[in-house]
């Protein structure tokens, strides 16, 4: 690949440049970063305590995989914080990434702000993601070593030795994801010509050998007993059973969201798709192998990244992303999606012939979001950045059970008891008949007494085997009562659980008011897609139960004496059913 | 029609086999084949789904698959010339039927190799990289996977055993058995009163351990058997297998993608084979079986005068088929060969060095032969199909024969009636669970063969274990004959990779390129290749077939017992079989070093038989002591609620000590161990083949159990019934004060009286 670039810039130019950047990444890492209160430690919490085995949540994607930071500059800066050390690894990604791209332009203020754009960009796009930052953080520097050892006519041993460091720190820095970085730079760089040099061989080795070792020996830490089978911990993907890598280390439960990386991602893949394809086609001749390669490999990249978000999860299960996490030891833990379109981004970029040329894929990238987010309502696509900001509670952050597999139902589950003792505590369900209730609902109100007839063959229901989003149940009771949740026991139609549920109260009522009358405050829970019911493990760490459980505990008690309940989900083939409605209550009447 | 010539898939020694030309099959031939397949394939799934499990008909049932079949061989038919075999052996035709395995819901039925849906994501990565790669670099990519794939296999399941003994079932008891053969070979059977007060340790025979042993001999000897037990299953799967299948096809003259595609097969031939050799532990049938393919490749050039047989040659055979014959099944598994050994007699008796052959491997299996057919009594085995003959058969285990017979079930099923859609149900289990690669490429395979007496042995090998493995195995459940299409898939593993080669090779002589022929062929390697991953996916106990290593349970269970036992005999209340980490009590002894009384330390029961026999039961907790007294137990192991509850609630008698999990380990209170139940002395020593004492009087009768085999020094022995079915050992005219010493006879001894 060196061989192939022809640079101008002067020496003094150069250095200038490359002291530039990496004043500019470490400043802007060091003192904005903090300032944004981005609780970016939250994404490695418990790492700078030097345990070998530690865990990280994504608050996106609910990932949860073990990591630890590279020791090597917890030697060096041993009381920093991690948002530090995540600027250390952007600092090494745009000063890498200068290094790279300086050979292609005249002046270094174009390779400046390529690195500088292209750093801002990605963290922008994807996050303070510790998976995404830790990988590509080396991947610019592996190029650049492996091309200058396998062409180095003189000096071998040094660049052998250069190479060697920075294929340990990148294993150290992106553990058992550090076979992708290793394999993006073979790919690149590999060269036919020299397919029998043994210096080719020895960088294959060097390389290759401490990622697969990493990948081998991957430890585990604390995993909740969540009854296997039998818990959920993210919404259903639509595909019945979970994926399992056929070697290697797994957790035996969904942990990702793949609904969320579906919907976040599939975007930012098509448009990839379509900028890789476009730079693909205006392939020529003159086109160094690198460049070529480059472009094919982001075409690939961002194919196989739309093919995983947009195909039908079942085909999607069969696809070369879910494969090659069921493949290779460790990838069944991290989403491969936002990795694979941050390296598309990449080498896009790297692959461009000017500043301009870069910045279409930000830019364009941006605007089609926009256009996106602005046009459809369905499109839950935010700025991981502005999602994480939004998000994350400092309140939740002191639960020791955020860095777990549990964080999304505890981050998302808004109304619900999540404290396990009260959930516990809470065993009395009584009739609404002792309450002398009306009822009333959206329709069918003949069947309504087959609710409180105690027996769970009857039900009522709605009409025409469907659920539009717009029924609704009603309970007034003859005065106000201190309820601490409700049961919707679906009986034997246990399919037909409401896709969605939102229950509002008021505290007195003389008649059922309309369902308008129910305001904004006297919302008590709204679950836009019902999963389970929360229950917990012995050590309190909560999940969801069977779908067609609907015991529905508060976060606190109510006073309550008209309750509206909503269905609030869509299903085109399964009615809402309740065979029995009880009141779940620790007080006596 | 089309045809053209094609050079052999074979490397022929040109100094032994003239070049033959193969008339390359054409498209009706193909069609012809695929109509075939397609009967079979209907036979094999019934009803067959599109993709998965969603109601989408492909096939709506038998009757349509053969009708479809039917019109395809039918209009082909009509369109060949020439009719001959081969317009149902086109390998084209054959692998076309590996799409529909793709297309169809074959890969998400309930116990398959490749464990779908997800499966189809390898098939289709690994397709992609066959399509790069196959056509210039085909051996290498097959030897890079093989090398690749055994790497994950054994890495998996070092990581899966964590350095844990693998305990799974007999797992458990072929420790034991090794552990006894370490201690006492060559003196087999023997007497050993480690378990029940002294049984007849004899089986070493039937379960094929002898041969597990004399393989691994030098390693048993320099480490403990727990140690090298892991390894020596290792060995066995996942390099004597696929050296085996390797050398076997390396007998056939076939090329080296053939061989290796074979023992890359090999690694991962069935869903069973793993049940059998992890799950169930029967190490003498695989490894029995393991080397089937290379005795059968063997056999056939043994009985060719044209392709003689090197040194070297003679002295592996001789080895394999050594090893392979000391698994009784083998026998009966060989059957074919043998005859055709017999029938070519007249032949090799030309050959001086063919008669010294069958002459030494007869005066060498004689030696174990004749005690084992004198002991195990297998011609008895054979008719043990009533409830009376099994009564017969348990003899050598059972405390007591005061037995109802519905506690006496020794066999998995009973006989039953040849009924097709009990055969029909029957063959779908076992293939669905096989490689579909072995199911849709052996048959073309076998006859790619030239070969004249090796294809004929092979097809009639196949044939034969087909009939007793699909039909003829509910005649006669006790022999366990469906064993046989396991051995018969293994087999296949050599044709397989012949027909694999010969995809190949056709696709690369292709002058224009077809891409359905593409497309099969990549898949095809598709299945190749995933079959490590697939195995990989078994071994890390990811499959519907669980299997088990020795938790720590074990070792505080041997701890527990050698601490609490007192100078008595501990007994296992109630019934237990596989409650030690997936597998039998028996190697406990060995781990504890006490004596120990069970109802079944292996696996001799299919049912619930209390360790105590009812009649003792009846009498409540008198009755229980005075069983626990006739054998002398001083602590008692209850894991079943009721004991538990029955020991706990007497604890003026027994008192807990330990417990751990389900388990609890209850002293007996006031109780003095005695092994003399009339008369008096001192038993010096109790090892696992023999028993030392010393009386006090010239007769006495001793808490262990009797056999006509047994012999004394100075002494003579008869039985003394203490209750009913009971034989406890008596001794009369003994020497006072001197010791004596009660063992078996020398096994020739026991030949010769037939004991």
């Amino acid at each position: 690949m060196a061989k192939n670039y022809k640079g101008t810039m002067t020496g003094i130019s150069k250095s200038m440049g490359f002291l530039l950047v990496i004043l500019f990444t470490i400043s802007t890492s060091i003192i904005i970063l903090p300032l944004l209160n981005l609780n970016t430690d939250s994404f490695l919490l418990n790492l700078a305590s030097k345990n070998p085995i530690s865990a990280v949540v994504n608050f996106s994607h609910n990932a949860f995989f073990p990591w630890s930071v590279d020791s090597f500059w917890l030697k060096y800066f041993q009381s920093a914080s991690v948002t530090f050390l995540i600027g250390i690894y952007l600092t090494i990604f745009c000063a890498g990434t200068y290094l790279l791209t300086q050979k292609t332009f005249q002046t270094w203020s174009e390779p400046f702000f390529l690195a500088i754009l292209l750093t801002a960009f990605i963290v922008s796009v994807f996050g303070f993601d510790v998976t995404i930052i830790s990988l590509i953080a080396y991947l610019p520097w592996l190029i650049l070593a492996y091309s200058a050892f396998i062409y180095s006519e003189r000096n071998s041993f040094l660049y052998a030795l250069i190479l060697t460091f920075i294929s340990i720190r990148n294993v150290e820095t992106s553990l058992y994801l550090s076979i992708i970085p290793a394999s993006i730079s073979i790919f690149l760089c590999w060269d036919r010509s020299l397919f029998t040099q043994k210096k080719q061989i020895l960088a294959l080795l060097i390389l290759l050998t401490p990622a697969i070792v990493k990948n081998l020996s991957i430890n585990l830490p604390y995993f909740p007993d969540y009854p296997w089978g039998k818990a959920s911990l993210v919404s259903f993907d639509g595909v019945a059973g979970i994926l399992r890598p056929l070697f290697g280390p797994e957790w035996g439960i969904e942990v990702i969201d793949r609904n969320f990386i579906r919907n976040t991602f599939w975007i930012p893949s098509l448009l990839l798709c379509i900028l890789s394809f476009y730079r693909f086609s205006n392939l020529s001749e003159k086109n160094s192998p690198f460049i070529k390669k480059t472009i094919y490999l982001a075409l690939i990249l961002s194919g196989l990244s739309f093919l995983d978000t947009r195909l039908p999860e079942s085909l999607a299960q069969i696809a070369p992303i879910a494969t090659l996490s069921k493949l290779i030891p460790g990838f069944i833990f991290v989403p491969l999606t936002p990795i694979f379109l941050s390296i598309s981004v990449f080498l896009l970029s790297i692959s461009s012939s000017s500043v301009l040329t870069a910045a279409k894929v930000p830019l364009l990238f941006i605007i089609t979001v926009l256009i996106f987010h602005a046009s459809d309502k369905h499109t839950s696509y935010t700025f991981p950045l502005l999602y994480k900001i939004q998000k994350i509670e400092i309140s939740t952050l002191n639960d020791k059970r955020t860095i777990s597999p549990s964080y999304k139902i505890i981050s998302d589950t808004k109304g619900l008891a999540l404290n396990s003792e009260r959930f516990r505590s809470v065993k009395k369900r009584v009739s609404p008949k002792r309450f002398s209730a009306l009822l009333v609902a959206s329709e069918n109100s003949n069947s309504l007494k087959f609710t409180i007839d105690r027996d769970l063959k009857t039900h009522w229901n709605t009409s025409n085997q469907r659920q539009t989003g717009n029924e609704w149940l009603g309970l007034k009771l003859e005065s106000p009562q201190i309820i601490d949740g409700i049961n919707l026991n679906p009986g034997t139609e246990t399919a037909n659980f409401p896709r969605g549920l939102r229950i509002s109260t008021l505290t007195e009522c003389k008649e059922f008011p309309a369902k308008e009358s129910f305001k904004e405050n006297s919302e008590k829970i709204n679950i836009p897609e019902w999963i389970g019911p929360v229950l917990f493990t012995k050590l309190d760490y909560p999940f969801f139960g069977k779908q067609s459980d609907l015991k529905i505990i508060f976060a606190q008690q109510i006073l309550a004496q008209c309750i509206l309940i909503e269905q609030t989900g869509i299903d085109h083939f399964h009615d809402w059913s309740i065979a029995e409605i009880s009141l779940i209550t620790t007080m006596n009447k | 029609m089309v045809s053209a010539k094609v050079p052999l898939i074979f490397n022929f020694d040109q100094t032994s086999s003239k070049q033959l030309d193969i008339e390359q099959p054409s498209l009706w031939k193909h069609i012809c084949t695929f109509g075939f397949m397609l009967i079979l394939f209907s036979i094999i799934l019934g009803k067959v789904n599109f993709w998965d499990n969603n109601q989408q008909i492909l096939i709506p049932s038998l009757t349509y698959g053969f009708i479809i079949g039917g019109i395809l061989i039918l209009t082909s038919l009509l369109q060949i010339k020439k009719v001959s075999s081969d317009c149902f052996t086109s390998v084209w035709g054959f692998a076309a039927g590996l799409i529909l395995v793709f297309i169809s819901d074959w890969l998400v039925r309930g116990y398959n190799l490749f464990q779908g849906p997800s499966a189809r994501g390898e098939l289709i990565l690994v397709s992609i990289l066959a399509a790069f790669t196959l056509r210039k670099k085909g051996t290498q990519l097959v030897s890079a996977f093989f090398v690749i794939g055994l790497f994950i296999i054994i890495f998996s399941f070092l990581s899966e055993s964590k350095g844990q003994l693998l305990f799974s079932d007999d797992h458990a008891s072929f420790i034991y058995r090794l552990q006894l053969l370490k201690s006492n070979f060559p003196n087999i059977p023997f007497y050993n009163p480690d378990w029940n007060a002294g049984f007849d340790s004899r089986d070493f025979f039937a379960t094929g351990a002898l041969s597990i042993y004399l393989l691994f001999l030098p390693i048993i000897y320099l480490f403990p058997i727990e140690e090298i037990y892991n390894l020596i299953v290792v060995s066995i799967l996942f390099i004597l297998l696929p050296a085996s299948v390797f050398l076997a096809s390396k007998q056939y003259k076939v090329s080296a993608l053939a061989s290796i595609t074979a023992s890359l097969l090999s690694l991962g031939v069935s869903l069973i084979w793993y049940r059998w050799a992890l799950k169930y532990g029967t190490l003498g049938f695989i490894l029995s079986t393991s080397l089937m393919p290379l005795v059968i490749a063997f056999s056939a050039r043994f009985c060719d005068s044209k392709d003689p047989l090197k040194f070297k040659e003679y002295f592996i055979f001789f080895a394999a088929l050594s090893i392979c014959f000391m698994w009784p099944g083998s026998v009966f598994s060989l059957a074919p060969v043998a005859l055709f050994i017999l029938y070519s007699l007249p032949q090799i008796s030309k050959n001086k060095i063919k008669i010294v052959f069958l002459t030494l491997f007869i005066l060498v299996h004689v030696t174990w032969l004749g005690p084992f057919i004198s002991v195990t009594k297998i011609g008895k085995f054979v008719t043990s199909e009533s409830s009376s003959q099994q009564k017969k058969v348990s003899s050598t285990s059972a405390l007591s024969n005061d037995r109802s017979h519905e506690d006496l079930k020794l066999f998995k099923m009973k006989p039953q009636a040849l009924s097709i859609p009990s055969l029909l149900t029957h063959l779908r289990e076992q293939v669905i669970t096989v490689n579909p690669l072995i199911i849709f490429l052996a048959i073309p395979g076998i006859a790619l063969l030239t070969r004249g007496i090796q294809k004929r042995v092979l097809q009639i090998q196949c044939l034969w274990l087909f009939l007793c493995g699909a039909i003829l195995y509910p005649l006669k459940p006790q022999l366990e004959l469906d064993r046989l299409l396991t051995v018969l898939v293994i087999i296949l593993c050599v044709p397989t990779g012949i027909a694999f080669a010969a995809l190949l090779k056709n696709l690369r002589e292709e002058i224009s390129e077809s891409k359905i022929k593409s497309i099969v062929t990549y898949l095809a390697a598709g299945f190749l290749l995933s079959t490590p991953l697939a195995t990989a996916n078994i071994i890390n106990n990811r499959s519907p077939e669980q299997y088990f290593f020795a938790t720590s349970f074990l070792k505080d269970l041997s701890t527990a017992i050698n601490i609490h036992a007192g100078d008595g005999r501990v007994l296992f209340s109630g019934f237990i079989l596989q409650d030690i980490s997936g597998g039998h009590v028996a190697p406990l002894p060995y781990f504890s070093n006490k004596q120990l009384i069970t109802s079944a330390y292996y696996h001799t029961q299919w049912w619930y038989t209390d360790v105590i026999p009812e009649s003792f039961r009846k009498e409540g907790l008198a009755g229980v002591q005075k069983f626990q007294d006739f054998y002398n137990v001083s602590a008692v192991i209850a894991h079943e609620p009721t004991w538990k509850k029955f020991f706990r609630s007497h604890p003026d008698q027994f008192q807990l000590v330990w417990q751990s999990g389900k388990f609890e380990l209850f002293k007996r209170l006031g109780y003095l161990s005695n092994y003399f139940l009339e008369g008096s002395g001192e038993i010096s020593k109790i090892t696992n083949h023999n028993i030392s004492l010393r009386l006090n009087s010239d007769s006495a009768v001793i808490k262990f159990t009797y056999f006509p085999f047994l012999t004394a020094t100075d002494c003579e022995l008869s039985f003394f019934e203490a209750f009913s079915g009971n034989k406890f050992i008596k001794l009369s005219n003994c020497p006072i004060g001197k010791e004596i010493k009660i063992e078996s006879l020398s096994p020739w001894q026991r030949t010769i009286k037939g004991l």
